[in-house]
């Protein structure tokens, strides 16, 4: 990242020019299919919702009122709590993974790398459906845990909130990986060796120097993780109960089912809201004594 | 023994020895470098030391404990590393509070013994500084106070000066030297800086291509290299072709020149002459011979260097390189004839 | 045991862990795509291709791998198409303009895909232009758009400044120091950009489901749909394509280029 602020370097003559003719095409999509899209959510959720999926424009604060509905409130607050123990799970397991990885000879390297991409290039679809059949009553893993004796008789592993966990964290984890990977690549080898000269055991040297220094990227990877899992939806659909369902659920439920866009739109709001405040706490945290 | 000792010890890279059956004795208290140019193995070793590297075969013991296998956490060597890895979430007081902090001493016992550390590098009051915040040479001295905090039985050192400059180098040498004289500990410092090696080391160990090729006081080696690869690496050598003769005399183009005995055996008819330039002593073409061990070349150069003048000579068997001080300068120019003695004594010959 | 040895088998075991959760599905969908009877059971009870041939010979699916293959194509390219001016005017000229629109680019790819899916399908039923298969391609290209967006600009971060001063103080023109230094440093994050962009819209499902669902049936939609209504085991098989062309794409892509420099790493990596 340049230093510099952009007005310190003396514009060429023709840069602007150069920069407008590059600029147009990009400007006009991004117009088009981000900004466009994101205006007409706030003005959907403003709407006045008629039946039959249909709504008229308008502008009222009925379906923002019914955000403060305590069922819906709960179910907000139990996708916050799903999302959050899906980060940390996540991060325990990707944070060494991306670590381990990250120090392997190249060709085991590259075979790590090519596998997380395949994993992560699976469609949602194809993983709640794989977890069905291997936690299905009939499924390889109900078997083998009677074989052990862990299980009485053969019964489904799903659906339930542990199935929801393990799918979403599934879900999550290569993208997790791959998220870390620059940042734990960087991450000096002599830091834990120091460390080790000084009498760290592997570790408290895990603990003590290599997580803090990674701290910002830690920190950005969990926000990544709860972003993507508070509004899931085949999986706590499918691998969960009703009462295991997330925002998400309820909210494409609210706009395929009921037909009620609108009340989607404002619904969809509320979690970008949450997203961009989240997105903005966690740069203050890394700003916070960012490692120089 | 009481200190360190590594026995034969190697380190194979996919094939490729990095150190290869190093042998060596190091007395306690004693300030050691291991010289030596990139490549050479001598930071390898010294991981090994350290317990960061796992040996492919030998032994490193200490006061006579067999310590190969103990993982670096167990040896506890400080070690100032080349990057010198200071943590930069931690405060400067904290970066050197790290092993106190391992070893749970108390709050007041870690603070006591910060401040006395930061005092003896001279960095007192710091300890609340960030690491960003402290210069090049704060940084140096802040890495070394961390890796003594431990109080350990063998201080270890990589290359710790070589991102400084020229000044500020020398100023951070003397500084180790005093500290090391005061704190009575054994340490090994790794670098490419002959000089360095020279100014701070009780005995130095010039290594290479993964051996050790001398190990002796600084003086020693400077004065007595013990082969070739020495006689390049530490200090300027004249390389001169010769054939030899038998233990004392060898040929260089058509004068035959008396050196210092060479061993029995292992040198072959071809052989090659090492003297330093300081050596090399002009002399006045009208003066009478003095001695039989005398080459005539040309003067292909001459420097002013101020202090010294460097002339470049040609000769049958090469081109000699010989430094006159100023105050003694002959007056002779370039393209002249010049006749120079080579001393018996400071001539070695090696194999080719 | 020591220490040492300790650790490294505790690595090894963790990995091993990781390594066969994250195949443990893949190997289930594969599994269950060779069984020869109609039940949806793991391990298989003996090895066939009898699926394999019905998902082949069924128009309904062949429609459905066009579709998916047209839409993750265009999404493809037209998304790396955006990205990369973009990324070029960050990389070349520091202005705060194209800094915005990178940062707007890569906004939507961090919202949740439930809100992104009621974005579209109110922005395509605003204009009238319901339920078409370029719906899908274009709300993926502008869906993905932040992945393309981050790999250029750590592809044009590692091209070096002085290289192109260089090549223009030997007389090479903006387009000419494009040509020599810029287009064969970036040709492997382009490529790399394109493959990950195909992918992730090829797996897309609610998204597309949200925008076009009721007219065109991607292969997620309708491997989602046969779920729903009835197992049918087809649908393993179409599962199958979707993580060999996973594999396949990426795997070419770390034949031709230096994978961990794709995805990052900057530190020069020992064999």
């Amino acid at each position: 990242m340049s230093l510099a602020p952009p007005a310190a370097k003396p514009r060429r003559q023709g840069e602007g020019l150069a920069q407008a003719v590059i600029l147009a095409g990009p400007a006009i999509f991004l117009a088009a299919f981000c900004v466009t899209p994101l205006v007409l959510l706030v003005q959907l959720s403003l709407s006045h919702h008629q039946d039959g999926g249909l709504w008229s424009p308008g502008f009222e604060l009925t379906q923002y009122r019914a955000l403060g509905e305590p069922t819906f409130l709960r179910v907000v607050g139990f996708s916050l709590a799903l999302a959050a123990s899906a980060a940390a799970l996540t991060l325990s397991l990707a944070f060494p993974a991306a670590y381990f990885i990250s120090r392997m000879r190249r060709r085991a390297q590259v075979a790590w790398l090519v596998f997380i991409l395949g994993a992560l290039s699976l469609s949602e679809v194809l993983i709640v459906f794989a977890f069905q059949v291997l936690l299905s009553s009939g499924g390889a893993l109900v078997k083998a845990l009677v074989d052990l004796g862990l299980m009485a008789a053969p019964q489904s592993l799903y659906p339930n909130l542990g199935a929801v966990l393990v799918g979403l964290v599934y879900l999550v984890l290569p993208y997790v990986i791959l998220f870390l990977y620059p940042a734990v690549s960087r991450l000096d080898e002599e830091m834990p060796q120091a460390a080790a000269t000084m009498g760290a055991s592997p570790l408290r040297t895990f603990f003590l120097v290599t997580t803090p220094l990674m701290r910002g990227p830690l920190v950005s990877a969990a926000a990544l993780v709860v972003i993507f899992t508070v509004s899931s939806y085949l999986t706590p659909l499918v691998l969960g109960r009703p009462e295991n369902w997330t925002v998400g659920v309820h909210l494409s439920n609210t706009a395929l089912d009921a037909g009620d866009m609108p009340l989607a739109a404002a619904q969809a709001v509320l979690l970008v809201t949450a997203v961009v405040g989240l997105l903005g706490l966690v740069r203050w945290i890394g700003g916070q004594r960012a490692p120089a | 023994m009481f200190g360190l000792a590594i026995d034969r010890l190697s380190k194979t890279y996919q094939g490729q020895p990095a150190v290869d059956a190093v042998s060596l004795a190091i007395p306690h208290g004693q300030f050691v470098c291991f010289l030596g140019p990139s490549g050479c193995g001598k930071t390898t070793l010294l991981r090994m030391i350290a317990g960061l590297e796992a040996p492919t075969s030998g032994s490193i013991s200490l006061n006579g404990r067999d310590i190969t296998q103990d993982p670096p956490n167990v040896r506890k060597f400080g070690m100032v590393f080349q990057s010198l890895a200071l943590f930069p979430h931690l405060t400067v007081g904290e970066n050197v509070a790290f092993s106190l902090r391992l070893q749970g001493r108390t709050g007041s016992e870690r603070r006591d013994r910060v401040d006395a550390l930061l005092k003896l590098v001279r960095l007192s009051g710091l300890e609340k500084r960030a690491i960003g915040e402290l210069s090049g040479g704060q940084r140096q001295r802040v890495a070394i106070a961390r890796a003594l905090a431990q109080e350990p039985q063998v201080f270890l050192l990589d290359e710790p000066f070589s991102a400084l400059d020229a000044k500020l180098r020398e100023e951070m040498q003397a500084e180790l030297r005093q500290l090391q004289e005061q704190l009575k500990i054994t340490t090994i410092l790794v670098t490419h800086d002959q000089r360095e090696a020279m100014t701070l080391a009780d005995s130095i160990v010039v290594m290479g291509e993964g051996r050790i090729q001398q190990h002796g006081a600084p003086s020693d080696v400077y004065r007595a290299p013990a082969n070739r690869f020495v006689a390049n690496f530490v200090g300027l050598s004249n390389l001169l072709q010769v054939e030899v003769l038998d233990r004392q005399t060898v040929r260089l183009g058509e004068r035959v020149l008396t050196v210092t005995p060479m061993p029995e055996a292992g040198l072959g008819a071809r052989a090659v002459l090492s003297i330093r330039p300081e050596n090399v002593q002009l002399a006045d073409p009208a003066a009478p011979c003095v001695d039989s061990n005398t080459v005539v070349g040309r003067i292909a150069s001459i420097r002013d260097m101020g202090a010294n003048m460097e002339v470049q000579l040609d000769c049958d068997g090469g081109r000699l390189l010989t430094v006159v001080r100023s105050r003694e300068w002959i007056g002779a120019v370039a393209g002249e004839e010049a006749r120079v003695w080579l001393p018996k004594e400071d001539c070695r010959v090696f194999g080719a | 045991m020591n220490p040492a040895l300790m650790a490294t088998w505790a690595r090894r075991g963790f990995m091993g862990l990781v390594g066969a959760f994250i195949a443990a599905p893949l190997v289930v969908v594969a599994g269950v795509s060779f069984n020869p009877t109609r039940r949806m059971s793991f391990p298989p009870t003996s090895l066939s291709l009898v699926w394999y041939r019905d998902f082949f010979g069924d128009p309904d699916w062949m429609a459905s791998l066009r579709a998916t293959l047209t839409i993750s194509a265009s999404a493809a390219l037209l998304s790396v198409a955006v990205a990369l001016p973009i990324a070029y005017a960050v990389w070349r000229y520091h202005s705060r303009l194209s800094k915005a629109m990178a940062g707007m680019g890569a906004s939507l790819f961090l919202l949740p895909g439930v809100v992104l899916a009621v974005m579209f399908s109110a922005l395509w039923g605003v204009t009238g232009h319901v339920g078409r298969i370029e719906n899908v391609a274009f709300s993926h290209a502008a869906v993905f758009l932040g992945i393309p967006l981050s790999l250029l600009a750590v592809g044009f971060d590692s091209i070096d400044l002085g290289l192109m001063e260089a090549a223009r103080t030997m007389g090479a023109g903006e387009a000419d120091a494009f040509r020599l230094v810029v287009r064969p440093a970036m040709t492997p994050y382009i490529v790399c950009a394109i493959a990950y962009v195909f992918v992730l819209s090829m797996n897309e499902y609610l998204i597309a489901y949200m925008v076009a669902g009721f007219s065109v049936q991607t292969l997620p939609i309708r491997i989602f749909t046969n779920m729903r209504t009835g197992y049918e085991p087809t649908m393993c098989v179409a599962a199958v394509l979707f993580m060999v062309v996973g594999f396949c794409v990426f795997g070419s892509l770390a034949l031709i280029g230096d994978l961990p420099r794709l995805m990052g790493r900057l530190r020069p990596l020992r064999d």
